[in-house]
């Protein structure tokens, strides 16, 4: 085979020389090995042993190539490889070689990495007849830092000629002309075209990629420059994502993009952050152009992602049906044409601990408010006073007090990361093959996440214009537990366990670990009973695997391109968990036997299997042009998409605890459901840009959806979005005002799309539901139910949301401050309710369906600042975004009301939501006497069952008796805060760099109840802030004097008795503002100079925290947890050691 | 331009195929027509109207929260009081008027719309599908009537049209006698429809006849104890309140249905407790039954004794009064109270806690389980605490403990192992239930739970239906069905020489304990009021005497004591013998006449 091998010529050859180092760096890459594949290491490594005699020169290189990894570029015009040459050298590395070879002859060479470049030193001045001025032109591209960059694509425009920089950034490239003009490429940095002209010696800096007004941004089905953006439209790049140490990529989102809140109300294991776009509910994720969920989102690895958009206003709209709140389109990485192969190894590993847990009574403590409730209560207890001054004195080996808190929670818990890839392109295909590996412990004993991800992302051109690409993701996601006794979230019994065992009893009975204790009816929170060994355990697995297969055509029109893509995406989850049999033991100090009085007998095994699958097919065409002043970016899309959910639910009763399969007489139940839905939707838009100036964009989308009749199938949503840069104006660039504003745009948007959410999937239909209810027919006959169905609901149809968004985005001094504040409101129309003015009498037995009859809108503002420059050799930038939004309801349909008190307090019309309701407290009592002559009746008793320290509450209308007249707006509402900001910060010096993450939210109410605030619930422990609280002096004696405290008395709370106590009043209430430090980094990256000595590109060191600080206003618990008892995971703060290396 | 059109055409096809995309079809409804020509499947809606039906058995259905009907009927009245979780439900010192709601009008739609279809199809067996249908509408009705009074009778289904008057939904209710004689007369015609066999499971002729019995003695005696109440509760209208007149032609009615089933060949269970824990045909008229793997009730794991419990933290719930342990009589016919104290007033130190429940009605070892009794191959294990001697003070000095099983430090008892103790899931008044508890083994597990029935009807009630009203008629065959619901308790022959009203009462207490009768007995004789007022309920705990050197020694004494837990005393008011008219409803339906105190 005759090898065609011209300088610049990318042949099949070289591309079959990329696929072998693909295959090689994917080698390495999976083994996971670091060792030296650097620059030089594999030329001074490598030894050859040649013998030719009068060979042709060709045909040694052919021979050199086949029995190395080297490989040669060469332009045949100057490099003569027809000459007949003599050789002979044995075990010589490759420049011995190669002089050997070349030294009769004009041939120069030089090596980079394996590539050789073949030269006629006679000819390099490159003057050759040619009837054109030529020359070579050689430099050096340096960074912005002045460190040489190795590895930056030189092409000459127009040409395929071109090269690679070698190690100290240098280049050389022969027989340009003068009007040639010289491209220069690098992953991660601005493009940058030269001249030639007169130079032959182009020295160059690459910046960074852009981030001002000529940073492209992508949007739905697109991508605009930044300056043409009309919409409320915010961005993340993959290098803001991966300093921290989340392990879902919704928590690395949190507090970096302004109108983003991002709560996270649980740290177990796998969880992620609630995310929402201005507070509107669950975005849409679009993930490489496919729609998908969360689940999907929070478990790509952050390392993968190129780029995450936000789409918050009329621009989301594009998206169509589920784009109602806004929508987060996440690109991931992809390999660059024309680039080196370069791969990125990043491990870490890290220790968690909580960021706060509830403290609980000690023994003395408890007893202590246990004799109080007794007698509070009852006037009597059946603790004996010798019993109370042995726990109070705690001496006594068994009188001393347990710390379950410390027994259950496991500090320092560990968690590690590692993730792998590998890049690089030619001119004809680039690709991107990652993996990564998370493993999560739980502060748990027994709970563990681990993920493994791989992503594999390939383009390649088929013919001119035609590309085609692949881009896969997969995971496996682990979830694994113990499972306890009972049938609730087995975190949360451990959480539980926390609250509930005494700190009077003992986890094993007579401290002998051999023999778990059992506690009576807080066995089942013992968690000497609960672990895997002894009560079994549970595997939670998602089995994910997305495909998406791209076909794009850049049309001979210019601008023009075609793209077909279709996905298809399966996840299988798999459940498997079995409950054992359990054993608690009693300690019998007689027999000296420990008697087995408690565990159960509940062998159970519970098996899941859930699958998902989606297909996407999309058609879509996209035309991009720049005319003169004229700019236009349109497409035209359709798309459709289906959606199926076969599920398996089978439930047995293994034989014995060891054996783990479900024979058919172990069977118990078995379930198996299935839903499909399918959507389908027609988009098109148009961006028009007048000199640089006017941007007007129209877009519109004509959605169906499977939830609706025909009739009512389809609806057409429009937007409409405008934008001003007033900085370009003629007034404005003459002005002093252009020395502050390098740009300044107006823009905004409102349009409207459909959404079908919270419609039911077939409530039009008519008939009768299967599987509704069984009965027991006959001697073991068991028919199932069909149940009649209710009226169907034929006139359901859209949702429709209207977003508006007006908002200014400005570049400062020099481009160095970037503002950006839009103010937007959302407004839903056609909200599900029922038609209460015809009132169907109950006894008829029906209810009319529901109707679009109601309206609600979201108010609200966001806004972010971005400052860099640099001092010298410190380089800084200052981020700080905030969001405010909150809904309020428009129209109920026909409201009624019976006084105008009912009016003022539950007319919905125009009022906030998320108001806080509950009482105001008024103090406390202080003494019997105050009780006996208080004119308000505080416990719906006559105050008979009052005590010193109770809580009293305002009688707001005066009537004498506490009711629900009394109650007031006592504050937000607990849950989402309206407001949310962070601040960004990063600071690097030399090799240094510092990043920290502020993130903060306030109003909101924290609305303490259950287990923070009751004593002793389920006759476990108590908080220890409670041990603050009135009590008498001697607890056994009902006349000793009351001791004033922060809290009410013990026993003032018992269900049923009075709900003075924790009525929802602002006793409880916490209303929140927190700030915290949701991610530090501090990282040093080693000289390129010392890392290449190792053979490695690049090294970096660095070491990260994740809520490290948290300053707030509420001491019991973390400001984000969800469950308001105080009992749950809460977020978890991280530190991290870790390195991350290139070569 | 070519390609223009191109893309023009290919969106259009894409448009066109994507609405046929979009028709989905769902997997688990199905159509009318192949409901209706399809044998099985009208016998499942059936099964789906019957697993309906509202009757208060083991599961929980919803309007108590996580406790069943049967549970809550058991807790509100004298017969047992809550050791469950939420100690709440012993705090219900005024029973919520609303309590009971059942306006059950979704399934009556269902059930007529039952029916009509079932009329126009052309199913083989759609009489008796209809005939059971009619069953279940009738039962629904008088649950209702049982509750409310009369309610708005409807047997047909309705349907709404925009534009169309509202006015013709809005059905007022029939008076309380209508009602009654609309299941009467419902239940004569199908009666005769019904297959004759035995079989409770589901609607025979002896079931239709057995709720007739009832719901006749029902409106009998609402007819003659209302009436004979000093202020009598009635609406103008006779949505509440019979007539008295009527009462003689109701308890000719109950009569009359009763002697047909007597006649039909049901007999007693020689062993009362096996009634509740075999499937017995002969005794069981209709009930509603259980079958593994799916349909399974909780009631065995959340009653049963801690020692003997199969589930970790799922003890007792329902803890029996020592009242209704004093209710069953001693086998010669004397009062069942327990005796304490000699008449000196000295305690009487037992040997055995058990010696104190000897020679009793049988109901009552199958109902009630004591200190010292045997089931499951294990002895309740009953102790709440020492006393032991002071010889300084020279009186006992009480040692209470706080865990089961509890032990002092020379080894000797302080807690039983099934306590009582003032705590959740323990007994609270030194007594567990035993009827209904399963004995098959694993039925306290909550992975597989019981399948014993709920009982609906039986034979025995049928007989005291009879007994009640040949009694109430003057009929001396009274007597004789009485005696014979006694013999098999174990009083032998005859036993009761003369009846009383008072030994219906009693009679029905003991045989139905716990069956879901004792509320709507009380609240029909109009007894209800005087059986709760000032009644201070009460546990007996035992105590073991540590008294060295004294005969007593190691001896129980038994004492009478108010559980802790039970802080509020029950009471039962006027507004209570009616069930409030739900809110919704009445603000739906303007012909709709409120209760009594509403």
């Amino acid at each position: 085979m005759k090898k065609n091998r011209e300088l610049g010529v990318w042949d099949s050859y070289t591309l079959k020389k990329c696929l072998k180092m693909m295959k090689w760096s994917v080698f390495f890459f999976f083994l996971g090995i670091v060792q030296v594949l650097a620059v030089d290491g594999y030329s001074q490594q490598t030894k050859l042993t040649l013998k030719f005699n009068q060979a042709v020169l060709e045909d040694v290189l052919n021979e050199i190539e086949n029995k190395s990894e080297f490989y040669f570029l060469y332009n045949q015009d100057f490099v003569n490889t027809k000459k007949t040459v003599n050789l002979n050298v044995k075990d010589g590395k490759i420049d011995e070689v190669l002089n050997a070879l070349f030294q009769d002859t004009e041939i120069s060479y030089s090596i980079s990495d394996r590539q050789i470049v073949l030269t006629n030193a006679e000819n390099k001045s490159g003057v050759k007849n040619s009837g054109q001025q030529q020359k070579t032109v050689s430099g050096k591209v340096t960074d912005s830092s002045g460190a040489s960059l190795p590895g930056v694509t030189v092409v000459v425009k127009g040409t395929t000629k071109g090269t690679i920089t070698d190690v100290n950034g240098g280049y050389s490239i022969p027989n340009i002309p003068e009007k040639a003009i010289l491209q220069f490429a690098f992953v991660g940095m601005k493009g940058q075209e030269v001249q030639v002209g007169d130079n032959s010696t182009i020295n160059l800096t690459l910046v960074d990629e852009a981030t001002g007004v000529e940073e492209v941004v992508v949007i739905g089905y697109g991508t605009q420059k930044r300056e043409s953006i009309t919409g409320a439209i915010s961005s993340v790049k993959t290098d803001q994502l991966i300093s921290s140490s989340e392990t879902s990529l919704a928590s690395a989102l949190v507090g970096k993009i302004g109108g983003v809140s991002a709560r996270q109300t649980t740290g177990k294991p796998g969880s992620a952050a609630d995310i929402q776009i201005r507070n509107l509910g669950n975005p849409l994720y679009v993930i490489d152009g496919i729609q998908k969920d969360a689940g999907q989102f929070n478990n790509i690895d952050a390392n993968d992602i190129e780029s995450i958009t936000v789409l918050k206003d009329a621009s989301a709209a594009i998206y169509g049906i589920q784009a109602s709140n806004g929508v987060i389109v996440v690109n991931t990485k992809k390999g660059k044409r024309n680039s080196p192969n370069q791969i990125n190894i990043n491990y870490r590993k890290g220790w968690q601990n909580f960021t706060q847990y509830p403290e609980m009574m000690n023994s003395a403590q408890w007893v202590d408010h246990m004799v109080e409730r007794d007698m509070n209560l009852y006037g009597a207890t059946s603790w004996t006073r010798e019993e109370y001054d042995k726990w109070q004195q705690g001496t006594d080996p068994k009188y001393q007090s347990f710390n379950w808190k410390k027994f259950i929670i496991k500090p320092n818990s560990p968690q590690s990361y590692l993730h792998m890839d590998a890049s690089g392109g030619t001119d004809k295909i680039n690709y991107y093959l990652s993996y990564s590996l998370l493993d999560q412990s739980g502060l748990f004993d027994g709970f563990e996440f681990k993920r493994n991800n791989f992503q594999s992302n390939i383009q390649a051109e088929l013919a001119h214009g035609l590309n085609i690409g692949m881009d896969m993701n997969g995971r496996i996601e682990n979830n694994d537990g113990v499972m306890t006794m009972v049938s609730r979230d087995h975190y949360y019994i451990f959480s539980e366990a926390i609250f509930r065992n005494r700190p009077t009893e003992r986890p094993y009975a007579n401290d002998n670990p051999d023999y778990p204790a059992d506690n009576g009816n807080r066995t089942y929170v013992n968690t000497s009973v609960i672990n895997k060994k002894k009560s079994g355990s549970w595997v939670d697995t998602w089995r994910v695997l997305q495909g998406n297969l791209s076909l794009t055509y850049d049309t001979p029109i210019k601008g023009l391109t075609a793209k077909l893509l279709g996905s298809y995406y399966f996840a299988g989850n798999d459940y498997d968990g079995q409950k054992f049999d359990t054993k608690a033991y009693t300690f019998n100090k007689e027999t000296n036997e420990y008697v087995v009085t408690g565990g159960n007998a509940n062998r159970s095994k519970l098996r899941k299997f859930n699958n998902v699958t989606e297909n996407m097919f999309r058609a879509q065409i996209n035309y991009l042009r720049e005319e003169g002043d004229h700019q236009i970016n349109a497409v035209v899309a359709a798309e459709m998409s289906e959606r199926k959910m076969p599920n398996f639910t089978l439930n047995g009763i293994p034989t014995t605890n060891y054996l783990t399969l479900i024979k058919t007489n172990e069977f118990n139940s078995l379930a198996n459901t299935y839903e499909e839905n399918a959507r389908a939707g027609i988009i098109g838009r148009v961006n028009y840009t007048y000199k640089n100036k006017y941007i007007v964009e129209l877009s519109g989308r004509y959605d169906g959806s499977y939830k609706f009749l025909p009739e009512n199938r389809w609806g057409l949503f429009p937007a409409v979005a405008l934008g001003y840069r007033i900085s370009q104006e003629q007034f404005w660039t003459s002005s002093i005002l252009n020395r502050v504003f390098n740009d300044f745009k107006i823009r905004s948007s409102y349009g409207k799309l459909g959404d079908d959410t919270n419609v039911g999937g077939f409530d039009y239909f008519d008939g009768y539901n299967f599987d509704k209810g069984k009965y027991v027919m006959g001697d073991n006959q068991t028919i199932i139910g069909i149940e009649q169905r209710g009226l169907p609901a034929t006139n359901i149809s859209w949702i429709t949301t209207s977003n508006f968004n007006i908002g200014i985005d400005a570049y400062m001094l020099n481009q160095k401050l970037y503002f950006s504040g839009d103010f937007f409101t959302r407004k839903r129309d056609g909200l599900l309710a029922s038609k209460n003015d015809i009132v169907i009498p109950e006894e008829v037995g029906f209810n009319l369906p529901l109707a679009n009859l109601e309206s609600d809108m979201n108010i609200g503002w966001d806004a972010s600042m971005d400052y860099r420059d640099k001092l010298g050799d410190l380089k800084y930038s200052l981020g700080i975004n905030m969001g405010f939004s909150r809904r309020k309801t428009l129209d109920k349909y026909n409201p009624k009301f019976a006084t105008s008190f009912d009016y003022w307090k539950n007319n919905q019309e125009n009022r906030w939501q998320g108001i806080m309701w509950g009482y105001f407290s008024d103090g406390q009592f202080t003494t019997q006497e105050e009780i006996d002559n208080y004119p308000i009746d505080n416990d719906g008793k006559g105050n008979r069952d009052m005590r010193p320290g109770d809580i009293k509450y305002k009688d707001l209308n005066g009537d004498g008796i506490l009711n629900s007249d009394d109650i007031r707006a006592i504050g937000y509402q607990s849950g989402l805060p309206l407001l949310n900001y962070g601040i960004n910060l990063n600071l690097s010096w030399k090799g240094f760099d510092l990043y920290m993450l502020w993130q903060g939210a306030g109003m909101y109410n924290y609305n303490s109840e259950w287990e923070l605030i009751k004593p002793a619930p389920g006759d476990g422990n108590s908080t220890a802030i409670l041990a603050d609280r009135w009590h008498r002096e001697d607890p056994f004696d009902l006349n000793s004097k009351w001791i004033p405290g922060k809290y009410p008395s013990t026993g003032s709370w018992i269900s049923g008795r009075n709900n003075n106590y924790d009525r929802r009043s602002e006793f409880w209430l916490y209303n929140i503002n927190y700030i915290r430090l949701k991610n530090i980094e501090f990282g040093y990256n080693i000289s390129k100079s010392y890392s290449k000595l190792i053979g490695l590109e690049t090294v970096r060191l660095y070491v990260n925290g994740t809520n490290l600080l948290t300053f707030d206003n509420i001491d019991i618990v973390d400001p984000e947890l969800g469950n308001t008892n105080g009992v749950g995971y809460p977020q978890v703060k991280t530190f991290n050691l870790g390195c991350k290396v290139t070569f | 331009m070519k390609k223009n059109k191109l893309i023009v055409l290919l969106t259009l096809i894409i448009f066109a195929s994507c609405n046929d995309y979009l028709n989905r079809e769902p997997y688990d409804i199905l159509g009318n027509d192949v409901v209706w020509s399809d044998e099985d499947l009208a016998s499942g809606v059936l099964a789906n109207l019957y697993s309906r039906m509202p009757v208060d058995e083991f599961n929980a259905s919803g309007y108590h929260g996580d406790l069943s009907n049967a549970e809550f009927n058991m807790l509100i009245t004298d017969e047992a009081m809550w050791s469950g979780d939420r100690n709440g439900l012993n705090g219900v010192r005024v029973l919520d008027p609303y309590y009971y709601s059942l306006w059950n009008y979704g399934h009556i739609r269902d059930l007529n719309l039952f029916i009509e279809k079932a009329t126009q199809s052309n199913l083989l067996l759609k009489d008796e599908l209809i005939a059971e249908a009619r069953f279940l509408r009738a039962l629904t009705y008088f649950e209702m009537v049982k509750r409310y009074g009369g309610v708005p009778i409807l047997t047909k289904s309705y349907s709404y049209e925009p534009g169309q008057s509202i006015q013709e939904l809005q059905i007022p209710r029939s008076t309380e006698s209508d009602t009654y004689d609309f299941i009467a007369i419902e239940l004569t015609e199908i009666a005769n429809v019904l297959p004759a066999n035995k079989g409770f499971r589901r609607a025979t002729k002896w079931s239709a006849l057995a709720l007739k019995s009832r719901a006749m003695l029902y409106a009998a005696s609402l007819a003659k104890y209302n009436n004979k109440m000093p202020n009598p509760i009635i609406l103008p209208g006779k949505e509440v309140g019979i007539d008295a007149s009527k009462s003689n032609e109701y308890y000719i009615a109950s009569y009359e249905a009763s002697k047909q089933i007597i006649e039909g060949g049901f007999y007693l269970n020689p062993d009362y407790f096996n009634v509740f824990n075999t499937k017995d045909v002969n005794e069981m008229i209709f009930a509603k039954d259980y079958l593994e793997p799916d349909i399974i009730h909780g009631f065995t794991y959340r009653n049963a004794t801690p020692s003997m419990a199969e589930t970790e933290n799922n003890g007792s719930n329902i803890t029996p009064y020592l009242e209704l342990v004093e209710a069953y009589q001693n086998l010669d016919g004397t009062s069942g109270k327990i005796e304490t104290t000699n008449p000196d007033g000295t305690p009487i130190y037992y040997a055995k806690i058990e010696d104190a429940f000897k020679n009793r009605d049988y109901r009552f070892y199958a109902t009630v389980l004591y200190g010292g009794s045997n089931f499951k191959s294990r002895n309740v294990d009953i102790l709440a605490g020492q006393k032991i001697w002071n010889s300084s003070t020279w009186s006992y000095d009480y040692k209470m403990g706080m865990s089961l099983g509890e032990t002092d430090q020379l080894y000797r008892p302080v807690i039983g192992l099934d306590g009582p103790l003032n705590d959740k899931n323990v007994t609270n008044t030194g007594f567990y239930i035993k009827k209904f508890i399963s004995t098959e083994p694993g039925a306290g597990l909550v992975t597989k739970q019981a399948t014993n029935y709920w009982p609906i009807f039986r034979y025995s009630e049928i007989l005291l239906n009879a007994a009640e009203a040949a009694f109430e008629l003057n009929k001396p065959e009274a007597l004789g069905y009485l005696n014979q619901v006694r013999q098999r308790a174990g009083f032998g022959e005859n036993s009761l020489k003369q009846l009383t009203f008072e030994d219906i009462v009693h009679e029905r207490r003991v045989e139905l304990a716990f069956e879901g009768h004792r509320f709507f007995d009380l609240k029909r004789w109009r007894i209800a009021e005087s059986t709760f007022i000032g009644q201070d309920f009460h546990g007996l705990y035992p105590y073991i005497i540590i008294n060295e050197g004294s005969v007593n020694h190691l001896k129980y004494v038994l004492e009478k004591v108010k559980p802790a837990r039970l802080f509020e005393n029950k009471t039962f008011e006027r507004k209570n013998y009616y069930t409030f008219i739900p809110t919704d409803a009445i603000s739906n339906n303007p012909k709709l006449v409120l209760n009594p105190g509403q």
